[in-house]
């Protein structure tokens, strides 16, 4: 039997611009789990991130006739991502100035993490913003360096540095963690 | 390569379906949903001299100006 090959997240968005409902939820659930894996890496905040994944598609369905065919749609919904990451992070820094007491804080309690994922969020919290971000793009987004290129608009070969020194800091800060390495 | 699995594995993926979330923000459209705050007494004193003072005012217009609101 000939395996039918699943349709390009291109060809799902063109098919939802032309009246497929359905190809909308199949593109969501396809980026549901790296997109909410990335954001939760750069915001910090699982519920925060799981707020920018909804928001990410709602931006991408209300600005779907910008969209031209041919081009790649994984940068343009990583770039979306990115936007509203940067709005909220900067909001957040803004609250943070004004004096309105205690804060209900409702992040996860650092408590609440294993220790896994403890070291693994405090080891990307020492990288410096940019290779953050890159790293995150690579290992929790799955984006290749020329789409990171495009969502970060840094050139390649900048791109390339920042993974190059950002991967290497994180392989030596979990070193313990991965001993066989 | 373990690191990088290590990293992939302590950064879960959302643990619910975030479909409905959008799916219902999506029906709803792009409506704004304009919520007025409660009416207080403020408020309703406020309205009440307002809408007073253009009853009995013979010229609203003239005595807005000549108050230097307008």
């Amino acid at each position: 039997m000939p395996v039918v090959p699943e349709p390009s997240d291109e060809a799902l968005f063109a098919a939802y611009r032309a009246g497929d409902a359905p190809a909308f939820e199949i593109l969501f659930h396809r980026y549901q789990p790296s997109l909410g894996r990335h954001l939760t890496r750069m915001l910090g905040d699982p519920a925060a991130a799981e707020d920018l994944v909804v928001e990410t598609f709602l931006r991408l369905h209300r600005h779907r006739d910008r969209w031209r065919e041919g081009t790649p749609l994984r940068p343009w919904i990583f770039a979306i991502a990115r936007n509203l990451a940067r709005n909220r992070l900067r909001t957040e820094r803004l609250w943070g100035w004004l004096p309105l007491g205690q804060a209900e804080d409702l992040r996860e309690a650092p408590a609440a993490y294993d220790e896994v994922r403890r070291r693994v969020a405090a080891a990307f919290a020492e990288l410096p913003a940019a290779q953050r971000e890159a790293c995150s793009l690579r290992l929790l987004g799955g984006l290749t360096l020329e789409e990171i290129a495009r969502v970060t608009g840094a050139p390649a070969g900048t791109v390339k540095s920042r993974l190059f020194y950002g991967l290497r800091r994180l392989r030596a800060l979990l070193a313990d963690l991965s001993p066989d390495e | 390569m373990r690191t990088l699995g290590l990293i992939r594995t302590a950064t879960p993926p959302p643990a619910r379906d975030l479909w409905p979330r959008l799916r219902a923000r999506l029906r709803d459209g792009d409506r704004v949903h304009l919520r007025l705050p409660a009416l207080g007494w403020r408020e309703a004193t406020a309205m009440a001299v307002a809408l007073g003072t253009l009853a009995v005012v013979p010229n609203p217009v003239r005595f807005l100006i000549a108050c230097g609101l307008l």
